[in-house]
Parts: C-alpha cells; sequence; structure tokens
C-alpha cells in the first residue's frame, strides 16, 4: 500500500464548505465544557426517488468537530449535544449521489439547518445512481468478450454541454458489461473495435483476421444516428450491443522525426475526436508501429513524451479499406501559439512588472465541429527571465476561445490578425502558428444592482448574467437571503439578465436552452465604469 | 518436451472461439511428401477429459517439434476419431481444442505435454487426446449491514504453484456495484477467493492514547484544523478475508474447482477496530517528500499491502491509522521526488497488535550494482542480453541489458543488501561461470551485499552450455508422461534453480541450456501434482536418480528409472 499525500490535503481541503458558514461566536463553542444549551438534531435520510428510508448511510456534522454516524435500518439518525446554530448536514453513501455531487459546481440556493429549540427533524434525501448494463453480441448472437464498452456523458460545466469520454471497461467471457454510478443525464453508449493482432489457430497466415466493428446502442455505427440513453435518477437500463463482424486489415507504418530515445506512442481515433480502443504496437527503437483496425476513417496520432512532458506530436488522417503500409507519420516538435497581452488601466493600476502583463490571464481553446471537444489551455512559457503566455500542442482546426481574466479586468478585444474572436471562432492553419492572439484587457468595469422578486416580495434565487460576446461565460451568483444583489466588477457590455430558483442540469450557456425563460429576462447595457439597476421576476423551474 | 509459447496458444484459444472453425479432414496437407519415409500415422480419440465422452468436431493440431510453426490441423468425425496419415518419421505435438473446450496439449502438464515419437517400432496410434472444459467463480461481496461492497479488492489465489503448496495471486478483480466479480476461464484446481476492502464509511482520525484530545482541541482551535472525529465506533477496517467469512489465512477453506465447474464464493465482511501508529525517525524532518510504504506479510498467503491512512504529518512524526493487527514492513522513502537512486529508505519489520510508536532507524538506501561481463577474460559483445539477479530471501528479481561494451548497472532499482544469484538473460550459449566483485562478497555465481557502498562486479561468462537428454524407463520399457527433474547437487529448493521436462511417448526427454555442473535426474510418474521443490520431498526421490555431471559444450545422455 502506498499512502498518497494527496489523502491528507484532502482531508484539509474537504470540509472548509462547513467553515465557512460559521460565524465567530461558534467558531469559540467548546462543548465539551461549556454550560451553553445543546440541542439534538434527527432525521432520516430517504431514497429521493421511492421515498424509502436509506440504511447505513454516514450522515455527518464536520465542525466544530467531526460527528458521523451511520442511519439506522429505519434511515432514522440523531445527534445529540449540539450547540445552537447553524450547521451543515451531509450525507453520503454507495450507489448513491448527494444532492450536493449532482449540482457539478452549479450555483444553488442553500438552506442551511438552524439548530435550536423546537427544530424540526431534517430530511436529508440521497439520489440513486443510474446503471447501463447488457451484453454484447456477434452477428450469429454469440457473445463477444472482451470488448471495449464506452459512454459518452454530456456533463454541464457552467451550463455548457460537454461530451465527455468515460470508460467502461470491457464485457466479460458472456459478453456482459455493466457500466454504475451514471449521474442523470444524456448518454451515449458505444462498443467495439475488438481487433487482435494475432490470426486465430487454424487458420493460415494469408487469412485475414476476422474482429467487430465498433457500434453505438440503437445499431448505428454514427454518434449522429446513435439512440441517446436517458437516464434519471435510479434508472437502470438494460442496453445490448449487437457487433457487426469486420475483416481487420493491418496498418503499418514509422514515425518520422521522434527524438532519439524517445519512443513514439501511436494511437488511432475518429475523426470526431474518441480514441479508437485499438491496441497499436510501437517498436521504441526505430519508430516502426503496426496494429489491426476494422475499415473506416480514422486520425492516426503520435505522441512523444520526454522529461518535461510532451515534446513531439504527429498526427494525419488515414482511411483504412484495406492491408495498409508504408504509413509515414512525422512527428514534429509541439506547435506553440504565442499570446500577447496588452493592459489598458483607466484607474492607474500597475500591475506587478514581474508578471509580465501575461499571468493576467487564462486562455482556453475550444475545438469545434466534434462531438467530443479537445480543451487546450494555456500555460506560460519560455526561459524563467523571458516568461510568455502561450498554448502549447495546437493542431489544425476551429476553435472557440474563452478568456478570463484574473483581478479586475475585462477582456477589451480578442483578435488574432484580422479575426474577432469575441464574436467569431479561431481558425488554425497547418504550419501557420506564429501569428499570435492578441487580447486586449481594460480595468474600467462596471456594477450592476437590483432585486430578485416573486410577486412583487423579494425572494432568493440564482441571477445569470448572458453576455453576448462568446469569449466570455455567463455570469451567475446567488441573490442573498432577501433577494437583493450588488455586483461589482463586471465587463462591460449587454447582457440577458435571468433569475431562476434553480440551475442544476440546465444549459444556460446556450441560448436555446434560455429561450423558454427569455419572457422574463431583463436587457441590461452596461458602459464602461457605469453602473445599472435591475428588478427580476423569479423564474421557477420545478422540481 | 516443453513448449514456452503454450500460453500463447492458450489465449488465442479463448480469444477466438468462434474463428477456430472446424476444417475437415480433406485439407490437411501431407509434409515432405517427396521422401519415402512418409509411411507413418498419429492417429486416436478426442474426448472430454471428465466424462471421457467423445468430441466430434474437435481442431486437432500437429507440428514437427523441430519447427512449431508448421502446423497441420483437422477435424476429429463421429465418435472423435481424428488421424493424420503419411508423416515422416519425428517428434510432433499433438493438441487440439473444441467448442466450450480450450486449447490443450497431449496429456499436457502446466507448460509441459507428451510429445508423440513417430517412426519404426514407435506407437503413435489409438492415443487419446483429453479436453477439460473451463470452470469459473464468481459471487457476491457483502458487508455487515449485508449491502454489497463495490470497488473490493477479489484475489484468486491458486493453492499448488511452483511445486511447493504455496499460493499465487492468479488474478484481481474489483467489485462491481452489485458486489459482484467473476473469474472465468479457470483450469480446475485448488483456489481461494479472498478479498480486500475498505469500509467506505470509515474514519480514522479519532481520539486515540497517540493523540491526547488536549492537544487537538488546541490545535482545532488555533490552526483550525478538521474537526476530531467523535464517533471511534467508525474507526474500524476490514481483515483480509477469506470466502465466505475467514479471516485466518490457516483456516480458510480451499475450492475445488472441477473442470468445467461454474462455483459460486460469496464473502461476507465484517469490521474491526483499527489501530493507529506513529512513525518517527530521528533527526529526520518527516514533512519533506515523504513516502509511507506498509506491505503487510501473512503466513501462506501472497504479500499484500497493508490499508491505512495517514491522519497526520509533521517533521516528527507521521501517523497511520486504518490497520488491524499482522506483521508488516515499513518502508519510509525519503526525497521521494529525487532520482530512484538517490533515494533513501528506511525500512523495518514490526509486529502491530496495538496501538503504538515505532521509531525507524535502519537506513536502507538502494545500493548501485554495476559491472562487466567478460567471456573468458575477454570482452565480447553479447548482443540483446542481460544479467538477472535474485535475492535469495526476498525472491526480489532485478534484470538489467548489457551494453555493446560489456556493461551493466542496475540504475532505478532498489537492491538491497543480501544474498543475490546471478544469471546471463537472452545469451543463447554461454553460462555463467563465477563472478567476482569489490564490495561484495562472491562464491560462484552468487554475491552477498552487506552494506550500503556501491558494488562493482566482473562476471566471467563462458561459452558452453549443454543439453542432458536420454530415456525415462520402467522395467527397461519407456515410461511416457513421467516428469523429468534436474536437481543441481546442494539444491536449496529454488524452484528457478530446477529444471523440469516431461518425457514424450517413446520415454525420450530433452533438457537444453544445461549450466555445467554435477546434477542429479529423476523421473517421477504422477510427479506433476507433488510439491516437487520441496526440499524434503526431493530428498526421498534422489536415491532413484541418475547423478551425472555436465562438462561444458557436452551433450549427456542419460537412462533414468521411472518412480
Amino acid at each position: 500500500m502506498f499512502i498518497p499525500l494527496l489523502w491528507l490535503l484532502s482531508l484539509l481541503i474537504a470540509p472548509t464548505p462547513a467553515f465557512a458558514q460559521l460565524s465567530a461566536p461558534q467558531f469559540q463553542l467548546n462543548p465539551a465544557n461549556s454550560s451553553a444549551p445543546t440541542f439534538t438534531v434527527q432525521g432520516v435520510v430517504i431514497n429521493s426517488v421511492t421515498g424509502e428510508p436509506v440504511h447505513a448511510a454516514l450522515v455527518q456534522i464536520h465542525f466544530p468537530r467531526q460527528n458521523s454516524l451511520l442511519t439506522a435500518a429505519d434511515g432514522k439518525f440523531r445527534f445529540e449535544g449540539i450547540p445552537q446554530g447553524q450547521i451543515n448536514l451531509t450525507v453520503r453513501k454507495p450507489g448513491f449521489f448527494s444532492e450536493q455531487e449532482l449540482r457539478q459546481g452549479a450555483p444553488y440556493v442553500d438552506h442551511p439547518i438552524q439548530v435550536g429549540p423546537d427544530m424540526p427533524p431534517v430530511i436529508l434525501k440521497l439520489v440513486p445512481e443510474g446503471v447501463i448494463y447488457g451484453r454484447a453480441t456477434g452477428p450469429d448472437g454469440e457473445p463477444v468478450n472482451n470488448v471495449p464498452v464506452r459512454l459518452l456523458y454530456g456533463a454541464l460545466t457552467e451550463g455548457e454541454r460537454n461530451w465527455q469520454q468515460r470508460g467502461g471497461g470491457q464485457t466479460n467471457d458472456e459478453g456482459e458489461f455493466r457500466l454504475f454510478g451514471l449521474a442523470p443525464g444524456i448518454y451515449y453508449l458505444i462498443a467495439g473495435p475488438r481487433a487482435s493482432p494475432m490470426p486465430p489457430p487454424g487458420r493460415g497466415t494469408d487469412a485475414p483476421p476476422q474482429g467487430y466493428g465498433a457500434a453505438y446502442y440503437g445499431g448505428s455505427s454514427d454518434i449522429s444516428s446513435a439512440a441517446p440513453i436517458a437516464i434519471t435518477p435510479g434508472k437502470q437500463i438494460r442496453a445490448d450491443l449487437s457487433l457487426p463482424s469486420e475483416l481487420l486489415h493491418q496498418i503499418s507504418g514509422l514515425v518520422v522525426g521522434a527524438p532519439a530515445g524517445m519512443p513514439a506512442n501511436v494511437q488511432l481515433f475518429t475523426p470526431d475526436g474518441q480514441a479508437v480502443p485499438v491496441g497499436i504496437r510501437t517498436n521504441p527503437q526505430n519508430g516502426a508501429f503496426t496494429g489491426f483496425v476494422p475499415s473506416g476513417s480514422y486520425v492516426l496520432k503520435a505522441n512523444v513524451t520526454g522529461k518535461g512532458g510532451l515534446v513531439g506530436v504527429g498526427s494525419q488522417p488515414l482511411t483504412v479499406t484495406g492491408d495498409t503500409a508504408g504509413i509515414r507519420l512525422d512527428v514534429g516538435p509541439t506547435a506553440i501559439l504565442p499570446i500577447a497581452v496588452e493592459l489598458r488601466s483607466t484607474r492607474n493600476i500597475q500591475p506587478d512588472p514581474r508578471l509580465n502583463g501575461q499571468q493576467m490571464v487564462s486562455v482556453q481553446l475550444i475545438s469545434q465541429g466534434s462531438v467530443t471537444r479537445n480543451i487546450r489551455s494555456s500555460t506560460m512559457e519560455g526561459p524563467p527571465e523571458n516568461r510568455s503566455l502561450a498554448i502549447r500542442n495546437v493542431e489544425p482546426g476551429a476553435y472557440r476561445v474563452r478568456i478570463r481574466p484574473f483581478g479586475p479586468w475585462y477582456v477589451e478585444s480578442a483578435r488574432r490578425g484580422p479575426a474577432n474572436l469575441l464574436t467569431d471562432d479561431l481558425s488554425i492553419d497547418a504550419g501557420d502558428l506564429s501569428t499570435p492572439l492578441e487580447i486586449v484587457l481594460r480595468d474600467d468595469l462596471a456594477a450592476l444592482a437590483g432585486t430578485v422578486l416573486s410577486r412583487g416580495q423579494p425572494t432568493q434565487g440564482i441571477v445569470i448574467l448572458a453576455p453576448d460576446s462568446r469569449a466570455q461565460a455567463p455570469i451567475t451568483f446567488v441573490a442573498g437571503p432577501v433577494g437583493k444583489f450588488e455586483k461589482r466588477d463586471l465587463p462591460p457590455g449587454e447582457y440577458r439578465v435571468f433569475a431562476l430558483d434553480r440551475v442544476d442540469g440546465l444549459e444556460y450557456s446556450n441560448p436555446e436552452a434560455m429561450r423558454s425563460f427569455s419572457s422574463g429576462a431583463q436587457f441590461v447595457r452596461l458602459a464602461p465604469n457605469g453602473e445599472a439597476a435591475v428588478n427580476l421576476e423569479l423564474q421557477t423551474r420545478g422540481e | 518436451m516443453r513448449l514456452s509459447i503454450v500460453r500463447t496458444f492458450a489465449l488465442l484459444a479463448a480469444i477466438w472461439p468462434a474463428a477456430a472453425a472446424p476444417q475437415s479432414s480433406a485439407n490437411q496437407s501431407a509434409e515432405n511428401q517427396s521422401s519415402g519415409e512418409s509411411q507413418f500415422r498419429i492417429t486416436g480419440t478426442v474426448v472430454d477429459g471428465v466424462t471421457g465422452v467423445p468430441l466430434a468436431k474437435a481442431n486437432v493440431f500437429i507440428s514437427p517439434m523441430t519447427d512449431r510453426s508448421r502446423r497441420i490441423s483437422t477435424s476429429s468425425a463421429a465418435e472423435g476419431r481424428f488421424a493424420f496419415n503419411d508423416l515422416p518419421p519425428g517428434k510432433y505435438v499433438l493438441s487440439g481444442s473444441a467448442k466450450g473446450y480450450p486449447y490443450r496439449m497431449f496429456q499436457q502438464h502446466e507448460t509441459f505435454s507428451t510429445g508423440v515419437a513417430v517412426g519404426k517400432d514407435l506407437v503413435s496410434e489409438n492415443l487419446v487426446l483429453q479436453l477439460f472444459p473451463l470452470g469459473s467463480i464468481s459471487g457476491q461481496v457483502t458487508d455487515e449491514f449485508s449491502d454489497p461492497v463495490r470497488s473490493a479488492q477479489v484475489m484468486l489465489l491458486h493453492s499448488g504453484v511452483n511445486g511447493q503448496g504455496g499460493l499465487r495471486t492468479e488474478r484481481q478483480v474489483t467489485t462491481d456495484d452489485q458486489g459482484r466479480y467473476r473469474f472465468a476461464g479457470l483450469q480446475a484446481g485448488r483456489y481461494y477467493i479472498a478479498v480486500s476492502a475498505q469500509p467506505w464509511y470509515a474514519q480514522h482520525n479519532v481520539q486515540t492514547d497517540l493523540v491526547p484530545q488536549s492537544a487537538l482541541d488546541a490545535s482545532a482551535v488555533s490552526r483550525v484544523q478538521p474537526g476530531l472525529e467523535q464517533n471511534a465506533d467508525l474507526d474500524v477496517a476490514y481483515p483480509l478475508t477469506y470466502s465466505p467469512r475467514e479471516t485466518d489465512a490457516a483456516r480458510a477453506t480451499p475450492i475445488a474447482l472441477q473442470p468445467g465447474e461454474k462455483a459460486t464464493a460469496d464473502v461476507n465482511l465484517a469490521p474491526v477496530r483499527a489501530l493507529h501508529l506513529r512513525l518517527t525517525a530521528p533527526g529526520i524532518d518527516l514533512s519533506q517528500n515523504v513516502g509511507v510504504q506498509l506491505s503487510e506479510s501473512v503466513p501462506g498467503a501472497p504479500p499484500g499491502f497493508g490499508r491505512a491512512q495517514i491522519t497526520n504529518l509533521n517533521k516528527d512524526y507521521v501517523d497511520v491509522a486504518g490497520l488491524l493487527p499482522g506483521n508488516f514492513v515499513v518502508n519510509l522513502n525519503l526525497n521521494s521526488n529525487a532520482a530512484p537512486n538517490e533515494r533513501q529508505t528506511l525500512r523495518q519489520e514490526i509486529t502491530v497488535s496495538r496501538n503504538g510508536e515505532v521509531t525507524l532507524a535502519e537506513l536502507n538506501s538502494p545500493v548501485n550494482v554495476a559491472g562487466e561481463v567478460k567471456v573468458s577474460t575477454q570482452t565480447v559483445p553479447l548482443e540483446r542480453a542481460g544479467i538477472g539477479i535474485r535475492n535469495r530471501n526476498t525472491g526480489a528479481m532485478f534484470s538489467t541489458a548489457i551494453s555493446p561494451d560489456g556493461k551493466f548497472e542496475f540504475r532505478n532499482a532498489p537492491v538491497n543488501a543480501g544474498l543475490y544469484d546471478l544469471t546471463l538473460l537472452g545469451a543463447p550459449g554461454f553460462y555463467v561461470d563465477h563472478v567476482e566483485s569489490t564490495g561484495a562478497k562472491t562464491s560462484g555465481r552468487t554475491f552477498e551485499i552487506q552494506g550500503s557502498d556501491a558494488v562493482n562486479l566482473t562476471v566471467y561468462a563462458a561459452r558452453g552450455v549443454t543439453q542432458v537428454g536420454g530415456v525415462a524407463q520402467h522395467d527397461g520399457k519407456p515410461v511416457a508422461g513421467a516428469m523429468i527433474l534436474l536437481v543441481p547437487q546442494n539444491s536449496t529448493g529454488d524452484p528457478l534453480s530446477l529444471r523440469r521436462d516431461q518425457s514424450d511417448s517413446d520415454g525420450t526427454f530433452m533438457l537444453p541450456q544445461v549450466l555445467p555442473g554435477s546434477y542429479t535426474v529423476v523421473a517421477v510418474e504422477n510427479g506433476w501434482d507433488q510439491e516437487w521443490s520441496n526440499p524434503a520431498v526431493i530428498k526421498t526421490w534422489l536415491g532413484l536418480g541418475e547423478t551425472i555431471d555436465v562438462s561444458p559444450n557436452a551433450k549427456k545422455t542419460v537412462a533414468v528409472k521411472v518412480q
């Protein structure tokens, strides 16, 4: 057993939300030797779908001391000797998500528990996870074992759906698979291909090996016509897969240009960027590679990793219709897209000269035109005395540019050559990386004040500022207990402003997804150094 | 005869069940027909090894032993009959597979089989090729609440490996959300199922006699540390548990898996109070790049890792929680960010039975071992060859390549003090004559590292390993399928120093690449299931063996009585 030091870190970090919600007097309380009155906190843990009690669930109070217990057979829990004040109760159990986990970082309106006289029992909900299980069979109904099964999951980050590949493992000897721990959402299931570089026994070496091609759930080989699987809490779905039998073709070639002594790793991808799980063997001595793949269109990529990370990359489209030998995969040094940042301070803010103006911003390139998105983030490059911001390993293609300034700055403009990246995609052509990405930051920020109302009464709510600029992420925050908010340091510009009761599972970066709330939205134009005020009617999404 | 690539074939048979389609016997190509000697046959029956029922439509293969890549296949007819006609004399590997029956060689034991000798006055007809269906062991792991335990490590231990009745972890899987696991494609044999898991709810940051309440109260307020867990009932761990709920390895019940059996083995876990250890190392700042490794040694079980957590770490001590009573080796790796050969390790063997403090004092930094290989005092390039060393006590093995100038170095390898056996790897025709050294005591092919100083070895290699062949006989008649064991003089029972073969259908056997030296050759019928590397067992066999002296480059032939 190796004890990672990270464990300690996570222990230290995990309970911080509890600290943050404590006020100073409670912080000093020491119930062990205090005569202050204490109370009993009791309640029940239930399954959010069935309403049934959940036994052996871990309920925890994290402060002032950690107090944990497992619920009884009837789902009930009871903490004695808890001082008056606000507490944070968490609950978890394998097979369930807590409601916090399912928010995926989205803002939410908190309902803290007030400990005191006559407090009602607490009801904590656990959301049962989803499961997709089934069997992979071949054309003759035979079970297909050892075939890789994976999911594409549309995760929401900052209100934007990002399709992520999620490993699922392999089918067992009976062709069965079981993918569990699934959060509610939309999934695509895909299995295969299963290629084996060795011919089966009893066959001559001249016979092409037989394998299984890839198939999405629904029988399609293409995601655009695949059947999505909707997982709701607690849903267990059987999804059997039928894999086509395919001839496998041998592809072989040479990685050219890798630095001496650094072996290249060759991988196959679909044109839309998903890794194809076939083993491609590379000879570390001479860079020769070989593998067996079904017919189709692919992208072959080579990565060369040295001491300091990725040192060389190569990429090349490949259409396989038969055995293909003599493929030449050129590897070059990783391409670097330089970024120039200019600061225009109207408040005479002098940034630390050591920062060279560069570390004031983080830039991400988000690949467009494919299902799964490839995201490249900016890093500091160059020798310590002359650091500059850049993005490494940018492949040709179209990208959306997302820019996040640190501190009280906003993006006035972002250009590359003639392209305005606040409105247009960034297009990178092969071999064209010398033109820098030029970003101008300003500090004449604006402010927005307002109140969230429900039938004329101020109320709590989540405020969303959806900007006009594509380079800027929506801004979300919780309007306090009485519905009032005052937000400073906002980038000037035009916004649609919404107030919702909850935003979990909502694609609020997508104007289409927000269309149904547009009637209650306010349009706000914030001028540099300007201030504006809005009253927002709370729109409810319900359970 | 021995086939080293048998595992590859077995794998293929498992991967390609559908592809191994029956082929008609008409397309078997009789080979080497130009010779008038092509007049012999291999015939027989394919049967289920358990029931004896003949298997039709089985794939049957033969390959000449001198060229295994040439394979002739046929398919068994009704009553499981097969025949290969017009064969030139020689030895052949006979094998087969069928639907639901994995690839198996004729009279196969481990990686050995009986080769079929074909020729004048040799019996190669009416052979019985037994195939055995594969079995599986599956089950569910549950906890004290009867809830399924997910992500539990389930180990399949195979008993009776290496001829010493020991256990080997054959495979390891993790349970799914229903606590289920499955090991399929298993040969018949004795297995154990062992589960290592942690209670998912365990809280080890509790008050103990090592961590006084007063000290934590003060620090919790002043340093805003996470609170101390109040509920000591959750400071628990699961011991390594054998199916169905045995925590004492000595009392665990093996699963005697029959061919083709689908066995079920559920495991129920019960928590016990976990222990806390405080590790100190005087004079060493433990807060800097320290890694702690605790490996548990359970008698009769393969070495495993204790499951534990660091609950506190500062310059004076490291607190480790979540342990259960047992014997551990503590490795405290200092400056773990440094290159492997610059790392230092404090190593201590401890027995944990209650909470306590352990002072680590034994400094154990890896020893830099390097050297060069000389063949008869000259440096001869040994292409693609390597040096392997094995610690006699711990069994730890390390290997490294020999560079074109004959030099080698064990870089990045934690070679510690101990007695090592040295061998040449990948250098057919060469053997290690003896080793000389500065920094280590040497004797023959062994060297002993005592301190932590660098060790420089000179390996004197010689050309001329030899082969030992012969015939296994009983009352003057050849015996097929006997286990042949080549025992070096003064054998220590190290399984790696013993060589085995299986006698072929004409009783003959052949052990290539034998190092010069003195040996006793024994032949044991049904020796495969015995503890063939147990020195006490070997001793009972030596009396009927044949003692031989193998000199370099000589081919030795010996007739051995089968016992």
